[in-house]
């Protein structure tokens, strides 16, 4: 048996199922397999949600719990790259097993040695940049490239408002290749374990959600809807060109998203929050205060306390922390909007489990589906109002909504497989799910557990 | 495609000190490997990991970079 995944970072369920009619592949694998549903990690973000897939485990035990962090024993904020991951990964595993991989462009997947080959993803050191050489030279010799990088360059995506079909056409450019060199590498490579991981829907729904989403209280039927319903149509001719490609007899078809989306119509200066309830201190500068805070937020509504004893300039006694840790949590959780609740829930550490969870931040903050915490104005925390309209994204998922707001996609087909079957996994079931398929022994570590009825039959 | 045939392509010899081939003989028997070729190829695999891995972490520069991207994406500010 082998096993293929496609990958299509924050591709919605809820589209699918309202466009289904315009996705033949989609709708034959709704009929003749599984269709379901993926609940991400929480916080529901593209580093977390990839690495939670890849690993099994729940970010207490890979030790990824944001795009950022906070590095240990200073106020210093840092970028969680690949590197940082503590646990192995599902193709490193399957290596061990002598399994023949192939891995292209997953986030967070980083070049490691393998018993096959990797193309790593976003955040990588080494995106693009394929491993070992010979795949280089193969993709030299076959498209004239040494590197593939499956995202839109950074001056696009600061344009996208001013030039949004020159963004949609990149995003369809990427795609394109992305398909080409993927089904080059799937007839050309031995392959156990194949993924490949496309960025586009993603990118697309964060800046024109608000087209395709009735729930927006800005939602406009009009060109952008065409555009996200046509490039979820090209997402169905790639699902179907992969098919053809392969013998269903003999290899089990997923595809899965890491998260979906939901509606963003206003940002939330958490800071702002935090000072007016007294939690948080300016400095000379007017800047924040951050050593003589006793909490300051981030752009992903993630909370840092500052303790004694673990913060270089702690302000809280160890004995002072969980009142602390309540209050803020009790005082976020009131806010209200015309009678509109905006805070779900604000989560503690206690959502995770593993050696790793002392490095989460004290507290999460889920937004009900609508507000998101603010990305560009989370150093803010002087100004009269504290909540915002949002003007950069309408569409979000990442880190500041509950991971069963967001769900992602889960499509598997192949012999065996149950018709017809709605089913929902965690995204760490994944990993061994793929093991159970493969017959390699899963890890006891592991959080996840097979998604059993794909082995009914 | 007979045994043979698939093992003469996808594998090949590696000369180490008989001293050594005995002693990994010995410790083979501890470890879940069936064989002292699995165990070299483990720890073969291994080493090379690691050299991937310490090329793996990033600059200062390296990381404003990222930083750059994800500020274009609107992750960050």
């Amino acid at each position: 048996m082998r096993v293929l995944v496609i990958g299509s970072d924050g591709l919605s369920p809820i589209l699918v199922e309202k466009w289904i009619e315009t996705l033949p592949a989609l709708r034959k694998i709704k009929k003749q397999g599984i269709m379901g549903r993926t609940i991400p990690p929480l916080p529901a973000q593209t580093p977390v949600a990839w690495t939670t897939f890849m690993t099994g485990v729940n970010p207490g035990k890979h030790g990824i719990f944001s795009f950022m962090t906070r590095e240990k024993g200073t106020y210093k904020r840092k970028v969680n790259t690949p590197d940082k991951i503590k646990t192995k990964t599902l193709w490193k595993i399957l290596s061990e097993h002598d399994k023949k991989v192939g891995v292209i462009n997953v986030p967070m997947a980083r070049t490691e040695e393998l018993n096959g080959f990797i193309i790593p993803g976003f955040l990588a050191k080494n995106e693009g940049i394929p491993y070992p050489t010979k795949i280089k030279e193969k993709l030299q010799g076959k498209f004239g490239i040494k590197q593939f990088k499956g995202d839109v360059e950074i001056k696009l995506l600061e344009r996208v408002k001013e030039e949004p079909d020159k963004f949609f056409e990149r995003v369809d450019e990427i795609t394109d290749i992305q398909m080409d060199i993927s089904l080059f590498l799937l007839e050309e490579e031995e392959w156990d374990f194949f993924i490949t991981v496309f960025m586009g829907t993603d990118r697309i729904q964060h800046f024109f959600w608000k087209y395709v989403d009735e729930r927006h209280p800005e939602y406009e039927k009009n060109e952008f809807t065409e555009k996200v319903k046509r490039y979820y149509q090209k997402m169905d001719v790639i699902i179907s060109r992969f098919l053809e490609n392969i013998d269903l007899e003999e290899t089990l078809f997923i595809l899965l998203s890491d998260h979906g989306f939901c509606p963003v119509h206003s940002e939330v200066l958490v800071n702002c929050l935090l000072h007016k309830q007294g939690f948080l201190k300016g400095d000379v500068k007017g800047e924040i205060d951050v050593e003589g805070s006793v909490a300051v937020a981030y752009e992903y509504g993630d909370v840092w306390l500052n303790l004694k004893g673990r913060e270089p300039q702690g302000k809280i006694k160890p004995e002072e922390y969980g009142e602390i840790l309540q209050k803020i949590k009790k005082n976020l959780e009131k806010i209200e909007v015309d009678g509109q609740k905006v805070v779900k829930y604000v989560a503690t550490r206690d959502v995770y489990w593993g050696p790793y969870v002392e490095e989460a931040p004290d507290l999460i903050i889920l937004f009900n589906s609508g507000w998101q915490a603010s990305r560009g104005k989370s150093k803010e925390y002087k100004t009269q109002k504290c909540i915002v309209k949002s003007e950069k994204w309408n569409g979000g998922h990442d880190g500041t909504h509950d991971p069963r707001d967001v769900p992602g996609i889960l499509a598997i087909l192949g012999h065996g497989i149950p018709e017809g079957l709605e089913v929902e996994a965690n995204l760490y079931d994944l990993t061994p799910t793929i093991l159970k398929i493969l017959q390699v022994p899963i890890p006891n570590y592991m959080d996840g557990k097979p998604i059993q009825q794909i082995f009914t039959s | 495609m007979t045994e043979e045939k698939t093992k003469s392509k996808n594998f090949t010899s590696i000369l180490i000190p008989t001293s050594l081939y005995k002693k990994l003989e010995e410790k083979v028997k501890e470890t879940e490997f069936s064989s002292v070729s699995s165990l070299v190829t483990h720890i073969i695999r291994e080493y090379l990991a690691k050299l991937e891995e310490e090329k793996e972490v990033f600059s200062e520069e390296e990381e404003e970079e990222i930083k750059e991207r994800l500020r274009a994406l609107g992750y960050i500010d």
